[in-house]
């Protein structure tokens, strides 16, 4: 599996170097960020100035050029290169906001998929029932539901919740903005209590979405695998529903979530970019974003490469749990 | 008594915020017509915009306020550090010697206690600084720290310092310091009247240190330009800062060793970065920040009124303002007659009821130069050319037909028989107000039988460089720095993206920019207005709004759209003392 593991992340490079290649292309493209950034200056910018800009990112160098300086010094030099914002390092604020990022995007995954898997198999054992025609409407509902207005309905919910609560607590619990409050709580619990709540609202919004799709997943996967001959068999041979359920049927039918949810973490991601605009997060959707509005080409390459990145290992780790679920399966 | 706006980096980051600010004004124009644009909080601020919502202050308390962007580089005199936000929070520790009121009036501060021309040619001015005046850590302000910010911007001591600008500084041709330095003499090449506006400072000691001990050379000197970049330890005015949460928010304390005569009393200002505009009014209701100002949409008008009265708002002219353009490089646009009936046709009124409604201040511009409620504003289109702007299409009509054109209202041909070509109206790409605008041209000139095609652009700088437009629609920021003006306007000038030109127009232009009296100045650039004006190159529309939503504990803030902001008095911020 090692061998297996090696072999499928060298393969992974060239998918990455062409993958940046076209990237870089399409935003060599666009506008030009100095001329945006200067655009409507009165006095304009000096020319020297406007010199100065263009030879530390490089921008008079052939696009060849420019994307071979880009790979070499991230090659070599591990360095992804300069922002618009000359006191910006891009690797450090990658490193920065993916840990950010990522704390929600876990946190939502885990929950989206115990949500998914405890409502897609109620649904599947109690087919046609109210239970699962509920748990139906509401996943085609979270499905159907555009993230950004889901995430803005929750704040306003949770606005509406403070209004009717701050009387009696002479507070309100629920905060909508960035990963942690103005004024950060000096003692450990109540600075944990503040992590947390401040996680709430992204949390639920971005798991809400991602559940919708994997309970549907489960609940069919579920299904074929209740209707299949070795759980008839299973119950003939008078195994309790419980273990027929949890040892035989339920780990059969995980095998199919593990890969989208492994999948699905590119999906989270670019859901991460709506949530953390709405919430407020300086993560890695709030950066994809701040870099494209502002033409910055570097940080954008080095947001999608990180993401690429992400994708590839989540993949190989779908492929790698297949083995950990189906002893059948053997990678050579 | 520092109660006004600040220096000229913030001007130019005032412009260049023109282009976000317009990013961020690309909505609906929505209707909440006839709803006042001041609150209760801040109903004296149209009459008295530099004293309403003031009071007495109660010591100590935290006020947060949302800013738009992080701060990345912390040099706002660099080049991309120059950002609006940034200067709004540096203006609680950069000392400088004038600030501009939210009136547009400039005022002395007390970093200095007299400023003065000693002589015209060359100009020359005497700066004495305040005895008292010093960094947080005890070095006093001297001439050092006006030298040093002079070496840096003026194009020639540190050619690799890349500023954000040069102007004024390219002019001046020596800096002496006497009185150990609380004597500051400047004296400029040639006359620049802004010079009240210029200074803002840094301190030369701590450049100094970063430099390895020398200011004279260019390395040394880009050195300690380069070490501005980082977040600032060192303080000059009444706040310091105490803690930076990248791109989360920036917290100020004051300052100890504040000078001034007017002490804070909060305890602490943390400026919160909400860089989604539509995440402000429900923080503001939620009441995780006190404060914001934006660009508003008819939507953000209407939620931050519903937050009343709990929330005090005003809504006020920004300094940024939109006009449609013609470019008389176009051979038939090149014909005034044709310009004028295109001017006279388009109702400024209907533009400014489709697509600001929510604000009833809006009003027609009637200046290239000066806005509304600064010094010297007059309305110079209805002076000199009252139905540019009117809608008034027989009268446009008529200025076609006496000037020869023919099939006028059907197919215009020129007075040779030419069929007029359809023109192309450009606005910037996504912006949902200036594609309005477009069809609001688009149909008024149609009943000229003039064809027009609206087209977006996604790069409006080539657009106006290139000339590639007949008719374009942008927004220039308003700069109290007038001779700048003169960039905007002279004939083959580097922001004058018209192709117009005129010569009396430039020799008043020449004359404004070497003036150095405010109100002569103001003249000046009337009298060029009505030149331009009456050549009916650019049909000025209104200036943008501006909004500031603050609750209603909060006294002495107030909007300032001349380039200081709203932290332009930061000292006198407070909570209100109970009554």
């Amino acid at each position: 599996m090692i061998a297996y593991t090696i072999r499928r992340l060298l393969a992974a490079v060239p998918i990455l170097i062409v993958s940046s290649f076209i990237i870089f292309w399409v935003a060599s493209l666009s506008a030009d960020p100095i001329r945006q950034r200067f655009e409507g200056r009165n006095p304009p910018p000096p020319a020297a100035t406007i010199q100065l800009e263009r030879e530390r990112l490089n921008f008079d160098a052939g696009f060849f050029r420019q994307y071979w300086d880009w790979l070499w010094n991230l090659v070599v030099h591990q360095d992804f290169g300069p922002s618009i914002n000359s006191a910006m390092n891009i690797g450090s604020e990658l490193g920065r906001r993916t840990v950010i990022t990522f704390r929600l995007v876990i946190l939502a995954m885990v929950l989206a998929v115990i949500l998914a898997v405890v409502t897609g198999v109620l649904s599947a054992v109690r087919q046609y029932s109210r239970l699962d025609y509920t748990f139906t409407f509401l996943g085609f509902l979270f499905l159907a539901m555009p993230s950004f207005w889901l995430a803005v309905v929750l704040k306003q919910g949770a606005i509406a919740f403070n209004d009717s609560v701050e009387g009696n607590l002479n507070r309100r619990p629920i905060p909508t903005i960035n990963h942690q409050a103005s004024v950060v709580p000096e003692e450990f619990w109540p600075r944990m209590m503040d992590i947390a709540l401040h996680m709430v609202l992204p949390t639920i919004s971005l798991a809400l979405i991602t559940y919708a799709a994997l309970s549907r997943f489960q609940r069919s996967s579920m299904l074929e695998v209740l209707n299949s001959d070795y759980i008839r068999l299973a119950r003939a041979k008078g195994l309790s529903a419980r273990r027929v359920m949890v040892r035989h049927a339920l780990r059969t039918a995980l095998i199919p979530l593990t890969t989208v949810t492994a999948l699905g973490i590119a999906a989270i991601l670019g859901g991460a970019v709506v949530t953390e605009t709405v919430y407020q997060w300086r993560g890695m959707g709030d950066l994809l974003v701040t870099a494209v509005v502002a033409q910055d080409r570097y940080v954008t390459m080095g947001w999608l490469l990180v993401a690429g990145l992400f994708v590839i290992l989540g993949n190989l780790a779908a492929d790698l749990l297949y083995a950990v679920l189906d002893p059948r399966i053997r990678y050579e | 008594m520092r109660t006004g706006t600040r220096r000229l980096s913030g001007l130019i980051a005032l412009a260049a915020a023109t282009t976000l600010a317009v990013g961020a004004c690309g909505t609906d124009g929505g209707s909440d017509a006839g709803k006042p644009s001041f609150s209760e909080g801040f109903a004296e601020c149209e009459a008295k915009p530099n004293e309403c919502n003031s009071g007495e202050r109660k010591q100590g308390g935290t006020i947060v306020f949302a800013v738009n962007r992080g701060v990345q580089n912390w040099n706002q005199f660099s080049g991309d550090g120059n950002l609006v936000e940034t200067v709004l929070i540096l203006n609680t520790v950069i000392p400088s010697p004038f600030i501009f009121l939210p009136d547009g009036k400039i005022q002395q501060t007390e970093l200095i206690t007299e400023a003065k021309i000693t002589s015209e040619s060359p100009q020359t001015i005497v700066y004495k600084i305040n005895p008292n005046a010093k960094w947080d850590d005890g070095t006093p302000i001297t001439a050092d720290d006006f030298t040093m910010m002079w070496k840096f911007q003026n194009g020639k001591d540190c050619p690799k310092c890349n500023v954000a600008g040069t102007t004024g500084f390219e002019l001046i041709s020596s800096i002496t310091g006497a009185d150990s330095g609380k004597t500051v003499t400047v004296t400029y090449s040639s006359p620049y009247p802004d010079w009240q506006g210029l200074f803002a400072l840094m301190p030369a000691h701590v450049g100094k240190k970063a430099a390895g001990g020398d200011l004279n050379t260019p390395a040394a000197l880009e050195k300690a330009f380069n070490s501005f970049t980082a977040q600032p330890t060192w303080s000059g005015w009444a706040y310091k800062i105490d803690k930076v949460v990248k791109d989360v928010q920036v917290e100020v304390v004051p300052n100890p060793q504040w000078y001034g005569s007017t002490k804070p009393t909060l305890d602490r200002i943390i400026f919160k970065m909400i860089t989604d505009q539509k995440q402000n009014v429900p923080a503001l209701q939620n009441k995780e920040i006190n404060g914001f100002t934006a660009q508003p949409s008819s939507d953000m008008v209407t939620q931050v009124k519903n937050l009343a009265p709990g929330v005090n708002y005003e809504m006020t002219g920004g300094a940024v303002w939109e006009h449609i353009d013609v470019n008389v490089k176009n051979k038939y646009l090149a014909d005034q007659k044709l310009r004028e009936a295109i001017f006279t046709a388009i109702s400024v009124q209907d533009i400014i009821q489709k697509t600001m409604s929510f604000w009833p201040g809006a009003k027609m511009l009637g200046s290239h130069n000066l806005l509304p409620g600064t010094p010297g504003y007059e309305d110079i289109v209805k002076k000199v050319a009252p139905d540019q702007g009117s809608g008034n299409i027989e009268k446009a009509k008529q200025i076609l037909t006496e000037a020869g054109y023919k099939d006028v209202g059907t197919a215009l041909k020129t007075p040779s028989g030419e069929a007029v070509p359809e023109l192309r109206f450009l606005y910037r790409e996504g912006i949902q107000t200036r594609l309005q605008t477009g069809e609001l041209v688009q149909a008024a000139l149609a009943k000229l039988g003039l064809k027009i095609k609206i087209e977006a652009t996604a790069n409006l700088s080539d657009t106006l460089d290139t000339y590639n437009y007949d008719l374009i629609i942008f927004a220039w920021s308003g700069n109290p720095l007038l001779s700048s003006n003169k960039d905007l306007w002279t004939t083959g000038a580097g922001n004058n993206k018209l192709g117009w030109g005129d010569p009396e127009s430039d020799r008043i232009l020449a004359e404004m920019a070497k003036t150095l009296d405010s109100a002569k100045q103001r003249q000046l650039l009337n009298q060029q207005d009505e030149i331009m004006t009456k050549a009916a190159v650019v049909l000025p529309l209104f200036a943008k709004p501006n909004l500031l939503a603050l609750s209603s504990d909060y006294i002495n803030i107030r909007d300032n759209n001349q380039g200081s902001y709203v932290t332009y008095n930061v000292e006198n911020w407070g909570q209100k003392k109970a009554q």
